[in-house]
């Protein structure tokens, strides 16, 4: 099991959830990101960037250009089956990971 | 599926990463003017909703940046960047880069060419199925001095029948003649006849029509024929309807079944046309006739010793069982392509190692040139690395600035290596095998691309580290002043002229001990005079002269008319030429001596006229030479050499004794004169003695004819071809030339070494002079402030030129001693190409040490008289 990088690994998480439900572009998953966590989870906006071009060369998402609600040219991007997968095995992981921590916090 | 899309993204980041950048910043834009357009909606003025947007998403130039690296090409496209800097440099400084390019076109087109030969000839496989399986089978005589003889049909069957390691035995008589007529000129072909079961065995099959058959392996069904596909093209103008055409070989009639494929060059190249092997069964009973080459496929799994050792077992078990004939008769398996290529395998790898040293040295020298251009941007790099630039990446730097030269260079070096295989090869001497396999393959190319990367490594990496080495801070600041710098600095500067040294010395020793080997050999007298006497041979068809006196007579009517031409002063015939590769051997009983006392078991057959010890000038030295009345029906007489004479000579006067060959009861021979000893095989050799007998007594079939001219040898060809198609139209002739080319050929391959080491050598030693004197030169100028101070101190200029003799005396020594040593360890390989010479020849050793250290003297010189003419005050006002 390979140790986890908790922010980099957590922000790669994030956006595959965001994106199994549907394609989105990049402002909509920072808003679902936002939204999901009831504003918990402030990510700056502009590090998806790095995040997504890293995710779409390992494979796990694609972006197809296509024209969102507002009218304007977006990039959207939407998991691969490849990208599926990883997304159950990050899940996996960081379920067993807060399990852990909460497990560690919780003992007196 | 993901792969491919891995790959994809990353060859378009690589080729369109403009576009890629592009969109992201589209992207990254848009993002912003959302936030934007929210914070506007919440009610900020556009000015404060820009501020606050670009405060929620971040640096932008930064994120940028960070997009690009996690497309994971960054450091392909740095390299990219380092090449195309690399590009300019080298237009920037034109010489420099020609310099390199030329070093590195040089050495990697000499490593190229001689690995492509080394390659094709030694380590290529054969172009057989499952080459490695493939062996031949020798038998050896110790007890008659035979270490390597061919096979007897006897011998070939038991082995067949008994052993259980080869799939399967064939069997053939690789050198046969066969005389084509009916097309156009005579011509003889150079043929074998094999038994049928050899292409299955060897795992071939034909490239039109069929191989042999078992049934034609019968005499009396051998009239077939298999072309190979060079005779096919040559003779036949390819053909397609080739197979089940009649041609004449010999006068008689044989039916083409096929053609071999193109690769299809068994036992050699030389040979061109195949027919069955067929064999009088009486040798089966007798046991005689060691004529045949032997060629059997290892069963899988089977190995070479127990191979060996089987065919041990299996031979001692035969000798046994046929004391008389099989005594002392072993069996030998040999690898087929060790077999091929056992006469030029270590040659060849002593020209390639020779081919590496003059690599290793040229890229010393573009080290060195490479270093002090370094030393040069110095300032740059440490500036750079002071600013965080890692330091593999200055490596990684200076190996892609090399990368334009390196590629230049390469394609000119494989350039030139394709001109060297197309143009030279060809003039390789015969006997050199498989030259038809020398061209640029794969691993060839390989090897090629990674000699080129180890040049990058060695040449790129090490004045990387030498530019970035020592506290970066502190070469930042030195480097402004011309100081003398680090000492240590030149220490690898040192190790690589030594190294250049010593690898020069080790080259030039080796051709010095070459040069004075073929000195040697040129000295030795072959015991004939080949001036002015040319030779050809004729191989003389039994279909139409089937009975030996018909050929005699046919040998005495070809002669007559050569005799009649002007430009003849005596012209002979004999079966086997001396040098020209063939011979003919077996044992001989001299009367009153124990065969057993002496070793006669091997001696050389010769049937001569009676003019063929004039024309070639081997002189009598008692009795009377072969008269032409020494006939078919006169008493059987021989001539003897003065090697056997001087064995019978323990018994008095040889004339009149008597000797025979000691089987199937042949007659005994008077031995009527002593003619002196020739080299036969070669002259590097001399293992038999040899006997004569009369041409009409023992007639052979295969005759080469000598004659001595009055005037230039090389002119009579023509007017030979004519007298003898006066006695016969049909019949043609071959190896046609003179008896000096003949000896020259019989040396060639020594020759050719002994030319490519010492051209090799002269190279060598031109570069090494060149780096020496750049290094010298390269301290001599870093010291001048030095020597300007010692000359101001009152340093006599005498003192200031010893002080840079000393230095590269010592670099001298150490790189003397070094090479000598290698020459040392490498005495033993190279023994083996040596003639009367050893490997340790002292004259060799101390000329080439006088010659290096000459040499490296004058290299040493000019900078040392430069350093001596310093102006002190210029020197030290300079800074």
């Amino acid at each position: 099991m390979k140790p986890i990088d908790l922010v980099q690994g957590t922000l790669d998480l994030l956006i595959l959830k965001s994106l199994a439900l549907e394609p989105m572009h990049g402002w909509a998953i920072a808003g679902r990101i936002r939204q999901l966590s009831n504003d918990v989870l402030l990510v700056q906006q502009g590090s998806l960037y790095p995040a997504l071009q890293r995710l779409e060369y390992q494979g796990w998402i694609k972006a197809k250009w296509g024209v969102s609600e507002q009218n304007r040219r977006a990039k959207y991007y939407q998991l691969t089956r490849a990208g599926r997968r990883q997304l159950e095995r990050e899940a996996a992981a960081w379920e067993r990971l807060a399990a852990a921590v909460t497990l560690v916090v919780r003992t007196v | 599926m993901r792969i491919a899309q891995m790959l994809l993204m990353r060859l378009r980041a690589l080729v369109r990463g403009d576009v890629a950048d592009r969109e992201l910043s589209d992207e990254m834009r848009s993002h912003l003017d959302h936030l934007v357009a929210e914070y506007i909606a919440r009610g900020l003025t556009p000015d404060a909703a820009r501020d606050a947007a670009r405060r929620e998403f971040g640096p932008v130039t930064q994120l940028t940046e960070a997009s690009r690296d996690a497309r994971g090409v960054t450091w392909f496209r740095n390299g990219w960047q380092d090449i195309r800097y690399g590009a300019r440099l080298m237009r920037r400084t034109p010489g420099f880069a020609a310099a390199a390019i030329l070093t590195i076109a040089l050495g990697i087109g000499a490593t190229t060419a001689m690995f492509s030969v080394v390659y094709g000839v030694v380590l290529r496989p054969l172009p057989y199925r499952d080459p490695d399986r493939l062996v031949n089978l020798w038998s050896t005589a110790i007890k008659r001095g035979l270490p390597r003889a061919n096979v007897g049909m006897a011998n070939v069957y038991d082995w067949k029948a008994r052993n259980h390691v080869f799939e399967d035995i064939a069997a053939l008589r690789a050198v046969a003649n066969f005389n084509l007529t009916g097309q156009g000129e005579p011509e003889r072909l150079n043929g074998s006849r094999v038994s049928s079961n050899l292409f299955p065995v060897l795992g071939v099959t034909p490239f039109v029509g069929r191989t042999f058959t078992e049934d034609e392996d019968e005499i009396g069904h051998e009239h077939v024929a298999l072309l190979t596909y060079p005779l096919w093209v040559r003779r036949f103008g390819a053909d397609p309807g080739i197979v089940g055409r009649t041609i004449s070989l010999n006068g008689e009639p044989y039916t083409v079944v096929g053609v071999m494929r193109p690769d299809f060059a068994f036992p050699t190249r030389e040979f061109q046309i195949y027919t069955p092997l067929t064999f009088d069964p009486a040798e089966l009973v007798n046991r005689m006739n060691y004529s045949y080459l032997a060629v059997a496929r290892l069963k899988p799994g089977v190995s070479l010793v127990q191979a060996q050792s089987e065919m041990t077992v299996l031979s001692a078990q035969i000798e046994r069982e046929h004391p008389k004939e099989n005594e002392g008769i072993g069996a030998e398996v040999v690898p087929m392509l060790d077999d091929t290529v056992s006469t030029v395998k270590t040659s060849l790898y002593i020209l390639l190692a020779a081919v590496a040293a003059i690599l290793l040295i040229g890229c010393a020298n573009l080290a060195n040139l490479i270093v002090a251009r370094a030393l040069m941007r110095q300032r740059e790099l440490a500036v750079r690395a002071a600013l965080g630039a890692a330091r593999a990446r200055l490596i990684l730097q200076s190996v892609g600035e090399l990368v334009p030269m390196l590629v230049i260079g390469g394609a000119l070096g494989l350039l030139g290596a394709a001109w060297v295989i197309a143009a030279l090869v060809p003039l390789l001497p015969t006997g050199v095998p498989r030259v038809e396999n020398i061209g640029l393959h794969l691993p060839v190319l390989v090897g090629t691309a990674v000699t080129l990367a180890t040049i990058a490594i060695f040449v790129g990496v090490w004045p990387a580290l030498e530019a970035s080495r020592g506290g970066l801070s502190a070469s930042v600041s030195d480097l402004s002043r011309g100081n003398t710098g680090p000492r240590e600095r030149s220490r690898v500067r040192d190790l690589l002229v030594v190294a250049q040294i010593a690898a020069t010395m080790w080259l030039v020793i080796g051709a010095a001990l070459l040069t004075r080997s073929f000195g040697e050999l040129r000295q030795v007298r072959p015991g004939f005079n080949p001036e002015r006497v040319y030779s050809l041979h004729l191989a003389i068809p039994r279909s139409k002269y089937p009975r030996d006196r018909d050929v005699a007579a046919f040998g005495d009517r070809i002669l007559e008319q050569v005799r009649a031409l002007p430009e003849v002063e005596s012209v002979g015939l004999v079966n086997r030429l001396p040098l020209a590769g063939g011979t003919q051997t077996g044992g001989i009983e001299l009367e009153g001596i124990d065969p057993k006392a002496t070793v006669l078991g091997n001696v050389d057959y010769r049937s001569v006229t009676p003019d063929y010890f004039r024309t070639l000038e081997i002189p009598i030295l008692s009795g009377r030479t072969f008269a032409d009345t020494d006939t078919e029906a006169s008493p059987q007489v021989a001539i003897i050499d003065e090697r056997l004479a001087k064995v019978v000579g323990t018994l008095g006067n040889p004339i009149g004794r008597r000797v025979r060959i000691p089987v199937m009861n042949l007659p005994w021979l008077t031995i009527v004169g002593v003619a002196g000893h020739i080299r036969h095989d070669r002259l590097d050799e001399d293992t038999r003695p040899q006997l004569y007998f009369p041409y009409k007594q023992r007639t052979q079939d295969r005759m080469a004819l000598a004659v001595r001219t009055r005037t230039d040898p090389a002119l009579i060809g023509g007017s030979l071809v004519a007298a003898i198609r006066a006695v016969d139209p049909e019949q043609p002739v071959y190896d046609a030339r003179t008896l000096e080319a003949v000896v020259d050929r019989s040396v060639a391959q020594r020759w050719l070494q002994t030319v490519l080491l010492g051209s090799f050598a002269v190279i060598a030693v031109v570069l090494a002079s060149i780096g020496v004197y750049g290094v010298i030169a390269y301290t001599v100028g870093q010291r001048r402030r030095e020597f300007g101070i010692r000359l101001a101190l009152g340093a006599r200029r005498s003192e200031i030129v010893g002080l840079v003799m000393r230095r590269g005396v010592v670099l001298f020594a150490a790189g003397a001693a070094i090479g000598l040593v290698a020459a040392a360890a490498t005495a033993r390989v190279l023994a083996s190409l040596l003639f009367n010479i050893s490997g340790f020849d002292v004259v060799s050793l101390a000329v080439s040490t006088a010659i290096l250290f000459v040499v490296a003297l004058a290299a040493c010189g000019l900078p040392a008289r430069r350093a001596a003419s310093v102006d002190p005050s210029l020197a030290l006002r300079s800074e």
